[in-house]
């Protein structure tokens, strides 16, 4: 119950805040793209329209985590509310658990009101829907969730701006690991392969939830592939939850 | 009222004269810019690194490229410049995104039938294949192109000839192998390959040229019109060299 509370508080924070004009910026850029480019598509109306729509979905997603995840903690530190907060009978675990629960709420109504106008600019371009994209925007969630968890562990321990910082370069990074792999097979630097190496396993596999390409191109997405993409996410989230605890907890708020 | 004046009109007048004199100013800089022959792409980075800065969103990337080829075509098409950067454009588009079947047979007839490039439109083509090696289509338009732009029946047929030997081949691959081998009337043939080609396009560009060539080669067929240039110009059939007219 107390981190529902924390949550619902958390979720009116970035309604207060208008985190839902994004919604608005994503259904401008997807009408704009879909009226005034896609006659200039040239046979890829469908790809278009397909590739913007949940490319979009997932850009301003990663968005909302970076800039309300960011301040989560901070803004509460900084306003001393926290320690309001932690001196009644709320765990520090309860309390990140109540932020990135709320948090989550957000992404997920965000990502709702984006899907159902990436189906709106489906109808209105008279391209077919594909149950594949929602499984993308599925996994596009599930990434979301696990980089939720990384903004919620730095900001368990440093300041707004930093946390964005790490958080992007664990984005960049996670989606980049793929090339980081093949660089690894094909460096002679065995110190470098084997950095590579240990990066890899710390880093989080952002690729397992990108299944856009095959969406769009009608490839079948495997139902083993997204149920270990699930399964990755849930347990990479909680290490991070339970590492956020873990410096939370030795933190002391003067 | 002074102090609305000043609060909100004179800034905004301002402001509408700076963005008025803006557009100005770049107007005037784009009139006295040099000529170049490719105005519109003046730098174009690797498919590798375009990869790695797209941070998994190639697609999109590869789309806004897509448009950037089309466009370009579009204005090399008015006389507006050259088509210098085509090849690139499209190999970048095809690199970003493999699986876009559209990119290949559009780079790839341009480049055969407006830059008389034929081998570049066959690699193009060759690389679609490697990266999807049961998708019927991309031998399908070599034969295409062999047929329609280089003329050669021999190198058409074996084409069509393993575009039905792909396992997702349809009817039509199999129809054209066997229609391109037998000695049906040249300009009938060709009518019926840019028929193909104008109802199963997705590309406008490709319909309308499609289109053109079928009102010429009817026009042709029925004798209200003279064979056009392009259809009478040297092929080679069977492995040797003649006229179209000898046919």
């Amino acid at each position: 119950m107390k981190i529902l509370a924390i949550a619902r508080n958390t979720f009116r924070e970035a309604v207060r805040d208008r985190i839902f004009a994004l919604v608005g910026a994503f259904g401008v850029v997807l009408m704009a793209s879909t009226i005034v480019l896609s006659p200039l598509s040239v046979g890829a109306q469908q790809k278009l329209v397909a590739d913007i729509g949940l490319a979009g979905i997932s850009i301003f997603a990663v968005l909302v985590v970076l800039f309300v995840g960011s301040g989560l903690v901070h803004k509460e530190v900084d306003k001393r509310t926290i320690m309001t907060l932690l001196s009644k009978p709320v765990s520090r675990m309860e309390y990140l658990l109540g932020k990135y629960l709320g948090l989550l709420i957000t992404i997920v109504a965000m990502m709702a009101m984006m899907t159902v106008l990436f189906a709106l600019a489906l109808v209105v371009t008279g391209t077919q829907f594909e149950w594949a994209y929602l499984l993308s925007i599925g996994l596009t969630l599930c990434e979301m969730i696990l980089i939720t968890a990384v903004v919620i562990f730095f900001s368990s321990f440093t300041g707004p701006l930093l946390t964005a910082l790490f958080t992007m370069g664990i984005f960049i990074s996670g989606r980049m690991l793929s090339d980081l792999l093949d660089f690894a097979h094909v460096t002679e630097n065995p110190v470098m392969a084997n950095t590579v190496n240990v990066l890899r396993n710390v880093l989080p596999n952002l690729d397992l939830f990108d299944v856009r390409t095959a969406a769009v191109h009608g490839f079948p997405i495997e139902a083993g592939h997204v149920l270990w993409a699930v399964v990755y996410m849930a347990l990479y989230s909680i290490g991070l939850v339970i590492a956020a605890e873990f410096v939370f907890r030795r933190r002391e708020f003067k | 009222m002074s102090r609305v004046l000043l609060a909100w009109v004179v800034p905004g007048l301002v402001a509408a004269a700076a963005f008025v004199g803006g557009d100005a100013a770049s107007d005037r800089a784009r009139s006295v810019r040099p000529e170049d022959p490719n105005v519109g792409v003046s730098y174009l980075p690797t498919s590798e690194a375009l990869k790695l800065v797209s941070m998994g969103y190639e697609n999109v990337v590869a789309d806004a490229l897509w448009l950037r080829t089309v466009t370009y075509y579009g204005a090399w098409a008015k006389g507006d410049h050259g088509l210098d950067f085509f090849r690139e454009l499209t190999h970048r588009v095809v690199d970003l995104d493999p699986w876009f079947v559209e990119g290949y047979k559009f780079g790839a007839f341009v480049l055969a039938d407006d830059l008389d490039r034929m081998d570049e439109a066959h690699a193009l083509l060759a690389k679609g294949s490697e990266r999807m090696p049961n998708n019927w289509e991309f031998p399908f338009n070599r034969g295409l192109l062999e047929y329609t732009v280089r003329l050669d029946d021999r190198e058409a047929a074996r084409w069509f000839r393993e575009a039905a030997d792909t396992p997702t081949a349809p009817e039509m691959a199999h129809r054209f192998a066997a229609f391109v081998s037998s000695r049906a009337g040249d300009l009938e043939k060709a009518y019926a390959l840019w028929r193909f080609v104008a109802e199963t396009t997705p590309n406008p560009d490709m319909r309308a040229k499609a289109e053109e060539y079928m009102e010429e080669l009817a026009a042709a067929i029925e004798g209200t019109g003279p064979v056009p240039e392009w259809a009478t110009r040297r092929r080679v059939i069977n492995g040797r060299v003649q006229k179209d007219g000898d046919v």
